[in-house]
């Protein structure tokens, strides 16, 4: 599709009320969004400058991002959506409600970066900088599989690093500090319980500011939780997506022997 | 060198205490298990008196021998008693239980304590995964997922959910707070690799129970090493020594009873199955367990404790030398020491206990 002047991809699939993925650099791992599609209808926007888009120069702002990705949804998607967004992506993601606050239900941040407490001294090369991401390096060599088309591919890497840094994905964002109090919808935000890139510090931050939020920790998990605890991530925000702020009710069936 | 208590309100009557597992209850009798645990206080408030800087309590279940199955619980009593000492839990079985309920005990003990808590995390002995009828193979990731999620949840000022391998709770919001901020001192015990690398990388104490010296240095010299690679190293009160311990006025006496126990008959043995303990250490090792290769209708017990194996004997002096070998090859800070053994009435404890504040502690102190 092209929306806002870019060309961009997406995917869509899936039947039932509306669930909108912002892709970033975790375009590829789609784990989260197979699952979803069992019972929503999911469409995941390639966010321009990511992945196999062309190299972007012209987005000045992680702001000017959400609201190009705004602009994408509105073409495909007329109903209210869940927001969905990791890491950098989660960073747009942020924007999104606030710019268009009535068509946002609800919103999942998964290891969003913007809210860095102690920031991370960035990787100086890639291969540090997966090492980075998970709490189990060890697991690399199966993350490098997921996606050979991207992985493989040191330019995309290069050209999405260029695009984080000049939009300053990696910095701490005082402006999305200074406005996370005006988020209405819920919110759900997901950490690794090993994440090298944020501080657990950061988590505390979205729940005391968001007013009707959630944040979670997974266990045994970096910064990129759908490579490595994929199953706890999906079960979180799907019940999540399904129940929202009330996820936290507990409706597993213990009976063993009714 | 610390000196710590062991608090482990053992049956009074130890004579002829049974040594199988699980013991009856049908066994105990009221009136002596209340006896028994006011001994049990009275003998901690002693060691108090008489220099020891720690008391300790750990979770053991389903016997007198040491019957504190819920830790917490005498831990709160004692602390009442004992105004000074560092009330120590070492430790819970981490695999048994809800690590959150855990987390709630430790925050309202260190509050009750005014900052004496040091928090203890084990996996617990074979038997005692019968206890709760958590499976034996998943205890090594209980305890690991388990320290994790206790430490966040005294850590974490906001509530949180916990999506773990083996525990998940869309609701953690431990109140109240530990007083020791940002929490209090923690020693996993364990012998196993795995959690001596995680003590080292979280920077957390290590406790090693009753093994000989150079045995647990074996240990100490891998927690030093990665330690130092995590970028830090142990205070001396991060090491703990557990050890069992039959203090008399001279060698010669200690050695006496010493030998009378190992020739004395272990109390009346009762029917146990030896099947349950053999599957219980297959399911840990994940090997399997052939049930029909064990005789059927087998009398012999699951016997626990009967070995009088015992870290420290003889006079003062000589269980001074013995202290002072773990602290020198083991930089152990503190030792923990069992004094209830095996027909010690509590008379003969407390005068233990004496003899070890006067004798023993002025040789060990100043290490």
């Amino acid at each position: 599709m092209n929306a806002d002047g870019f060309s961009l991809r997406y995917v869509q699939a899936g039947q039932g009320n509306q669930v909108v993925i912002l892709e970033s650099a975790t375009w590829g791992l789609s784990k989260v969004r197979d699952e979803l599609a069992r019972n929503y209808c999911v469409t995941a926007i390639e966010l321009p400058g990511f992945g196999l888009s062309a190299t972007n120069t012209r987005t000045q702002s992680v702001q000017d991002l959400a609201g190009t990705a705004a602009k994408a949804v509105d073409q495909i998607v007329s109903e209210k959506i869940t927001l969905i967004g990791t890491s950098f992506a989660a960073n747009v993601a942020f924007w999104y409600p606030l710019q268009a606050p009535d068509k946002v239900e609800c919103l999942i941040l998964i290891s969003p970066t913007a809210i860095l407490p102690n920031e991370a001294q960035p990787a100086s090369n890639r291969g540090e900088r997966c090492l980075q991401m998970l709490a189990h390096p060890e697991n690399l060599p199966d993350l490098a599989t997921i996606d050979p088309a991207i992985w493989a591919k040191p330019a995309t890497w290069a050209k999405e690093e260029e695009l984080e840094r000049r939009l300053n994905g990696g910095t701490h964002d005082v402006a999305v500090e200074a406005r996370l109090g005006e988020v209405r919808c819920p919110t759900l935000v997901v950490f690794g319980a090993n994440d090298k890139i944020v501080a657990p510090e950061a988590a505390r931050v979205y729940r005391e500011r968001i007013p009707n939020s959630n944040i979670s920790f997974v266990y045994d998990s970096g910064h990129l939780i759908e490579a490595e605890r994929p199953s706890a991530l999906i079960k979180a925000i799907g019940e999540y997506v399904e129940h929202r702020e009330t996820f936290i009710i507990g409706r597993e069936n213990h009976l063993f022997n009714p | 060198m610390k000196a710590s208590y062991l608090g482990a309100m053992g049956y009074s009557k130890r004579r002829d205490f049974p040594v199988i597992w699980p013991v009856p209850p049908a066994y105990d009798d009221p009136a002596t298990s209340v006896r028994s645990y006011q001994e049990g206080i009275t003998e901690c408030e002693f060691a108090e008196e008489m220099g020891f800087e720690w008391i300790s309590f750990s979770e053991h279940h389903y016997s007198g021998r040491i019957a504190t199955g819920t830790p917490s619980v005498v831990a709160a009593a004692v602390a009442e008693r004992c105004k000074k000492a560092k009330i120590a839990i070492l430790g819970y079985l981490l695999p048994l239980n809800n690590p959150v309920r855990i987390a709630e005990e430790l925050g309202i003990l260190d509050n009750l304590t005014d900052g004496r808590l040091v928090i203890g995390f084990l996996r617990g002995t074979p038997n005692e995964d019968q206890t709760y009828g958590v499976n034996p193979a998943e205890g090594r990731g209980r305890l690991l997922e388990g320290m994790d999620l206790i430490i966040k949840a005294l850590t974490e000022p906001q509530p949180f959910s916990w999506e773990g391998r083996y525990y998940q709770y869309r609701t953690v919001a431990v109140w109240p707070r530990p007083v020791q901020q940002p929490l209090p001192p923690v020693i996993v015990a364990t012998r196993s690799d795995d959690s001596v690398r995680y003590a080292a990388e979280h920077r957390l104490g290590l406790g090693v129970s009753f093994l000989p010296v150079e045995e647990m240095a074996k240990i100490t010299d891998k927690y030093h090493d990665w330690c130092e690679a995590a970028g830090w190293q142990p205070e001396p009160d991060q090491i703990l020594y557990r050890g069992s311990i039959y203090l008399a006025e001279t060698d010669k006496q200690a050695q006496e009873w010493f030998e009378n126990l190992t020739r004395s008959k272990p109390a009346p043995a009762i029917a146990f199955r030896p099947t349950v303990a053999g599957a219980i250490d297959a399911a840990r090792s994940g090997s399997q367990f052939d049930l029909r290769n064990v005789v059927a209708g087998s009398a012999d017990g699951d016997i626990v404790g009967l070995s009088p194996s015992l870290s420290f004997v003889g006079g003062p002096d000589t269980v001074a030398k013995q202290i002072k070998a773990f602290h020198d090859r083991c930089g152990a800070g503190v030792v923990d020491l069992f004094f209830q053994q095996p027909s010690v009435e509590h008379r003969d404890v407390m005068k233990e206990i004496e003899l070890f504040g006067k004798e023993v502690l002025p040789q060990i102190k100043e290490l």
